[in-house]
């Protein structure tokens, strides 16, 4: 059987919006978050400091601090730590060399594109299952969904 | 024996473990026993060169010890490492 390399993932309107805001509220500066529910749909999100010692416009970073506190909270919660949302400003909700050389395998990461402070996209990836190739674009839905 | 947390982006490869009973009496000998035990991992935390990735750390408790060397970091049997992965990019 293929191996699937486009899972599609649902996300909690809720969940797009406290991201979508996030992402205006740090403007011009990056934003990033992690995303927590089971296997492809994302039920809730935390928002977190970007620690990136300089150039926030353009880069971001998390503390192992912060990185261990989301485990927990999944754990504790119920849910699985499923990736890392961030935000680009004034650029395209693409991955870079950056996002790339730090990506996770099996951790999805969307990237909301922000332009002069405003949400304008955002788009969903996954590092190639394989290994083989960089990031792929996921499908991404986007409803209400019924949580527990 | 010590305890090894897993990151979950890493379970896919411990067979969903979050965690793992390692043999060693140093962070290096556990390292290398959890590697024995999922082969899989050995890829993501170690470059060609042997050597911690730069974009994993390695707690011992509370204290960062990816940088210092592994095989100096005795530890007990009541000791816990977690990998964690260093979690960055940007748009540039």
């Amino acid at each position: 059987m293929p191996i699937q390399k486009n899972l599609g993932y649902h996300y909690d309107e809720a969940a797009m919006k406290i991201m979508q805001q996030h992402a205006e509220q740090m403007y011009p500066y990056e934003c990033c978050g992690f995303l927590f529910g089971k296997e492809n749909v994302i039920q809730h999100v935390l928002p977190v400091d970007n620690k990136a010692n300089y150039l926030k416009e353009r880069r971001f970073r998390i503390l192992p601090e912060d990185y261990l506190e989301a485990e927990s909270y999944g754990k504790s919660g119920g849910v699985e730590l499923l990736g890392v949302y961030h935000s680009h400003p004034d650029h395209p909700a693409i991955p870079s060399t950056t996002d790339e050389e730090f990506a996770w395998p099996t951790f999805v990461y969307p990237i909301l594109a922000v332009h002069r402070g405003r949400f304008t996209e955002m788009r969903t990836w996954l590092l190639d299952p394989t290994l083989q190739e960089g990031f792929i674009e996921q499908t991404q839905f986007i409803h209400s969904l019924i949580l527990n | 024996m010590a305890t090894i947390n897993i990151p979950t982006p890493l379970r896919p490869y411990t067979g969903g473990k979050s965690e793992a009973i390692v043999q060693g009496s140093n962070a290096y000998e556990a390292l290398q026993s959890l590697i024995v035990s999922y082969p899989l991992v050995k890829s993501f935390l170690l470059n060609e060169r042997g050597e911690l990735r730069s974009y994993v750390k390695l707690y011992l408790g509370t204290e960062d010890i990816s940088s210092t060397r592994l095989s100096d970091q005795s530890l007990n049997d009541q000791e816990v490492l977690h990998i964690i992965p260093a979690i960055a990019g940007g748009k540039a």
